[in-house]
């Protein structure tokens, strides 16, 4: 064993790190390949032989080296399209997998027990959630298993378990005393990030495609206000701003991003001027793999670690250092009443000025005329808002395709849409019209969790228009409103229900749902958010409330003795958990009733016992004790004599039938000694 | 130059050992015998703690710090669950044998549980202190003995070195160990050198006549048995017949008792004294009375498996004066 040499068949230590390796594999689904996770189950099936000692011979070195060779061309081969993060996961599976063939060491062991290790943290940046978040420690639970096994291996298994349950208990008040109290620091560099699936709102909106986005139900983001919660009408959450337009997509605009680029280069930031009222507020905002983040106008970082992370540029987009690969907790201040001022009028009119040369003509010709009778900006926006009011405009999600001519069809053919075909035929409109305008996506509304909680999901997405009437800056125009004023008084649900829509769409199947099921699914939500909010968006600035809140201000002197404090709190524990405890169970009961008894005896007669034989003592106590009391400490020492000296055979039921009559003579005799005095 | 700190060195973790350590047969584990400090594996842990600490930041992941202090948690108790587990053995050394020179005498170590009724787990490594070789027990396969092969080179009284013990349950991350003097020595006879057995008779003063011991095991007279005298010596037909005991004497016994003399001085000390392990070994064979001279010391004519002892040991401990028992 200490030669570093395993044993092979039978050797449980190994069959449950090939388990869990497989186990943590399968729950990586996502980033890794499909031969990848192939291998690792054949490493399984290995180590299951291995064990049962269906073969003998672990597969030799030249085998696992030719293995590991085309593994790693492979791997290198499929890199190019994974991306750094991914690869690395993947190599670090088919290592894992090759050393699991090999294990026949203990080096080889605790190398794999430090893989699973990384394996569960590396699981946890693809999943949070709070089962997710169960099954790791589970298998952690059950990492540890197999290193206990590994150094006691005849240790009977429930034992061994009992162990590990035992230390990950006591572990866990120091985890979460070192959790609130070890500093939530930004990232120390830039980790590569994968290219994987991106969710929610996409770059390009193209309002003729199909209205996939509002579908899903998924959670986009929780909000958690500080004070004020802003109605529903007012929550504009901005997510990007399109000002590419060719006719038929918005985009984010190239130059736009060049000078965004640039600034973040000589980190010129951009700070507007703010009126006083603001609200604040803390989001967590689920996965995306995009950088986007969502805020209502005009959204300032709020703490110093959160404007270091996030980039507010100067089309009022908040764009996060890195693409939101896990939830990401940042906190906001929203000044609401603020113009959006525009931080170079020349340059945004010329880019939200552009429009494709060809088609549309009908609009052409309509906006021309248009504009001819109202050549004020606020004039003609009104105009184009009421044409959306009386003309017979409907709000669907399920609107006829509209490939040619975008504009023509929409505004005079088949009047029926959702969002973003109003603010894209809008902002076309006063485009034409010579009106700076562009277009926002983001969310609207969303639902109430909480009193102060709004957690917005992908239905509530929803694309509005910005305008430059003035020479002041931007302003919202949200034709959408006109149309449909539930949608944005009443969210997404009433309005598809006024038009009878809402059946056609799964999504909204516990809508209107009554009793246990909705408490239940709402109780679920609500652990969701709590989990979203106290564990996986637990940051520097939550800290710092929980400091504020512990010492009233934080000063180095408090700060020192928190520090302190914790420290002692933690000695404390280990203190309650190690020191060893004088408890009366290490005594076998019997012998606990009878030394009560002599005691009792000892005190009612002033006798010492010493260390008189059990039926000496007896005899020299009897002769001071009353009648009844004597009856029943005889019947004590009795019991006690036949239990430690005669029945070295009896069963553990007719033990347990003696003590209870011990415990209930030593009580009688209580009272009869107290009787007597 | 090197060397010399190293002895330096050594004398002084000796000195410092036996008085934090003193020796005994038997110890409990405690406070002052125990030392532990994280394995190589643990430091291991610790850096893949870090890894995840890294990992957890840069991802700005909470799950994975939350995992990170997790395991720091559980490295910190591992420091007490292991010091705890070892704490609970008591170590009892078994008297040890005398062997001959090149043999390999073996130290028993009794692994017992301490006070109370709550035992060690895990698997005990032993070895000599500052001796790769180890030997594992598993205290939860009911095992709770251990032998240690102490090879012995030359002849004569040597104190066994501590005995190290060291434990890596629960999890090793600590390894818990100690360098116990369990108070042993062990008695080295020489290696019996195989030669003619020549006892020597004390006929006069001075006079060393030396002749060859024959017909000891003639059949002389059968005399009444006497409280002591060995039971094979009794004649067994007869007391099977219901007759009193009686023990039947040799030809031999009636003469004087030969002594083996080591001849002084002599070229080749260590050759002597073997040659003499071995006569003493033939002689107990056959069942002889014989006495023992080296130097000075004189051991009295006597038979039997103690004398034999008596008489090596005296080997193994000259020129030392002063007769075991």
């Amino acid at each position: 064993m200490t030669a570093g040499r395993l044993p092979i068949a039978g050797h449980t230590a190994s069959l449950c790190i090939a388990v869990l390796i497989s186990v943590l594999s399968l729950s990586l689904l996502e980033p890794l390949m499909v031969w990848v996770i192939l291998l690792t189950l054949c490493t399984l099936f290995v180590r299951i032989s291995l064990y049962l000692g269906w073969y003998q011979n672990a597969p030799n070195q030249r085998t696992i080296n030719l293995l590991a060779v085309l593994s790693s061309l492979a791997l290198a081969w499929f890199s190019l399209n994974l991306g750094l993060l991914f690869s690395m996961i993947n190599l670090l599976v088919v290592a894992c997998s090759l050393k699991l063939i090999t294990l026949s060491k203990r080096r080889d062991f605790l190398q794999l027990f430090a893989c699973g290790l990384f394996l569960i943290g590396v699981g946890f940046i693809f999943q949070q959630g709070i089962l997710s978040a169960l099954f790791y420690f589970a298998t952690l639970l059950f990492l540890l298993f197999a290193l206990i096994s590994f150094y006691s291996p005849q240790l009977y298994w429930k034992k061994r378990t009992k162990v590990i349950s035992y230390q990950l208990l006591q572990a866990s008040p120091i985890a979460i005393i070192l959790f609130l109290l070890l500093p939530h620091l930004g990232p120390l560099w830039k980790m590569p990030t994968s290219q994987s699936t991106k969710t929610g709102l996409s770059e390009r909106v193209t309002p003729g495609d199909i209205a996939n986005l509002s579908q899903s139900d998924e959670l986009v983001f929780h909000a958690t206000f500080e004070g004020r919660v802003p109605v529903r009408s007012e929550r504009y959450w901005r997510a990007m701003t399109l000002e590419e337009f060719d006719g038929k997509t918005w985009q984010i605009s190239p130059h736009r991003e060049r000078f965004r680029q640039r600034n973040q280069r000589v980190n010129n930031r951009f700070l507007p001027a703010l009126l006083t009222s603001s609200y604040d507020y803390q989001i967590i905002a689920e996965a995306s793999g995009r950088p986007w983040l969502y805020a209502i106008d005009i959204a300032v970082p709020a703490t110093s670690t959160d404007k270091n992370q996030i980039w507010s540029s100067r089309d009022y987009q908040l764009i996060a250092n890195q693409p939101l690969m896990s939830k990401r907790a940042y906190n906001v201040r929203s000044f609401p009443l603020s113009p959006l001022p525009s931080p170079n009028l020349d340059l945004e009119r010329q880019l939200n000025l552009m429009v494709p040369k060809k088609g549309n003509e009908r609009t052409i010709s309509w906006v021309a005329d248009l504009r001819s009778t109202y050549p004020d900006n606020q004039q003609f926006i009104e105009a184009v808002l009421a044409y959306f009011g009386q003309q017979p405009f409907i709000y669907t999600l399920s609107p006829p395709p509209m490939r040619e001519n975008f504009a023509d069809t929409f505004l005079f053919d088949e009047r029926a849409g959702f969002c973003s075909h109003y603010a894209s035929a809008m902002a076309y409109v006063l485009r034409l019209a010579g009106i700076p305008a562009r277009m926002v996506t983001g969310y609207q509304g969303g639902e109430r969790l909480k009193d102060k909680v709004i957690s917005v999901y992908q239905y509530d997405a929803h694309a509005w228009v910005e305008a430059i009437v003035s020479d002041e800056g931007w302003t919202r125009f949200d034709p959408t409103a006109v149309v449909a004023p539930s949608r944005i008084n009443a969210g997404l649900r009433n309005t598809l229900d006024a038009t009878g829509e809402l059946a056609q769409y799964t999504l909204f199947s516990d809508f209107g749902k009554t009793g246990v099921v909705r408490e239940i699914s709402l109780m679920f939500a609500n652990l969701n958010y709590f989990w979203s909010r106290w564990v996986l968006g637990f940051d520097n600035r939550q800290q710092q409330n929980l400091f504020t809140l512990l010492l009233g201000n934080i000063t180095p002197l408090n700060m020192t003795l928190l520090i302190l404090g914790c420290l002692v709190a933690i000695s404390c524990l280990l203190a309650l958990y190690f020191i060893p405890r004088w408890s009366s169970k290490t005594i076998d009961p019997c012998t606990r009733y009878y030394l009560k008894a002599v005691s009792l005896v000892s005190s009612a007669t002033g006798i010492e016992r010493h260390n008189q034989p059990p039926l000496a003592f007896l005899a020299q106590a009897e002769k001071h004790l009353t009648a009844p009391a004597n009856l029943h400490f005889r019947v004590v020492t009795h019991c006690f004599v036949a239990q430690q000296y005669q029945a070295a055979a009896t069963k553990d039921k007719t033990r347990k039938r003696e003590h209870l009559k011990m415990r209930k003579e030593v009580n009688t005799l209580q009272r009869k000694l107290k009787n007597q005095w | 130059m090197l060397s010399n700190v190293k002895h330096i060195w050594d004398n002084r973790v000796n000195h410092w050992l036996s008085k934090r350590i003193p020796a005994s047969a038997k110890q409990k584990l405690n406070v002052r015998s125990i030392f532990i400090f994280p394995t190589w594996f643990g430091l291991g842990f610790l850096i893949t703690c870090a890894g995840l600490f890294i990992l957890g930041t840069n991802y700005q992941n909470n799950l994975m710090l939350l995992l990170f202090d997790f395991l720091l948690g559980l490295f910190l108790l591992n420091l007490f669950f292991s010091y705890l587990n070892f704490a609970r053995l008591q170590i009892k050394a078994q008297p040890i044998q005398a062997v001959f020179a090149q043999g390999h005498a073996s130290l028993t170590i009794h692994l017992l549980p301490n006070d109370d009724n709550r035992s060690a787990h895990g698997i005990i490594n032993a070895g000599w202190w500052k001796d790769n070789n180890v030997h594992s027990v598993d205290l939860d396969a009911k095992t709770t003995q251990l032998c240690l092969p102490y090879f012995t080179p030359a002849r004569g009284v040597h104190p066994l070195p501590r005995v190290t013990l060291f434990s890596e349950y629960p999890l090793g991350l600590y390894r818990c160990w100690t360098h116990l003097n369990l108070a042993q020595q062990v008695i080295v006879y020489p290696a019996p050198h195989t030669c003619a057995v020549k006892l020597q008779y004390k006929a006069g003063a001075g006079e060393r006549a030396s002749t060859e011991q024959e017909g000891h095991d003639d059949f002389y007279a059968l005399r009444p048995y006497q409280q002591g005298e060995p039971l094979h010596r009794v004649a067994w037909k007869s007391v099977a017949k219901g007759g009193d005991w009686v023990s039947k004497s040799f030809s031999h016994q009636q003469s004087e008792a030969g002594f083996l003399i080591l001849p002084l001085p002599c070229q080749d000390l260590e050759l002597e004294l073997s040659r003499l392990c071995y006569q003493i070994i033939k002689l107990t064979e056959k069942n002889l009375q014989f006495g023992l001279t080296l130097g000075d010391a004189v051991i009295e004519p006597g038979q039997g498996e103690q004398h034999k002892h008596r008489c090596l040991s005296a080997l193994a401990r000259y020129p030392a004066r002063e007769l075991p028992l």
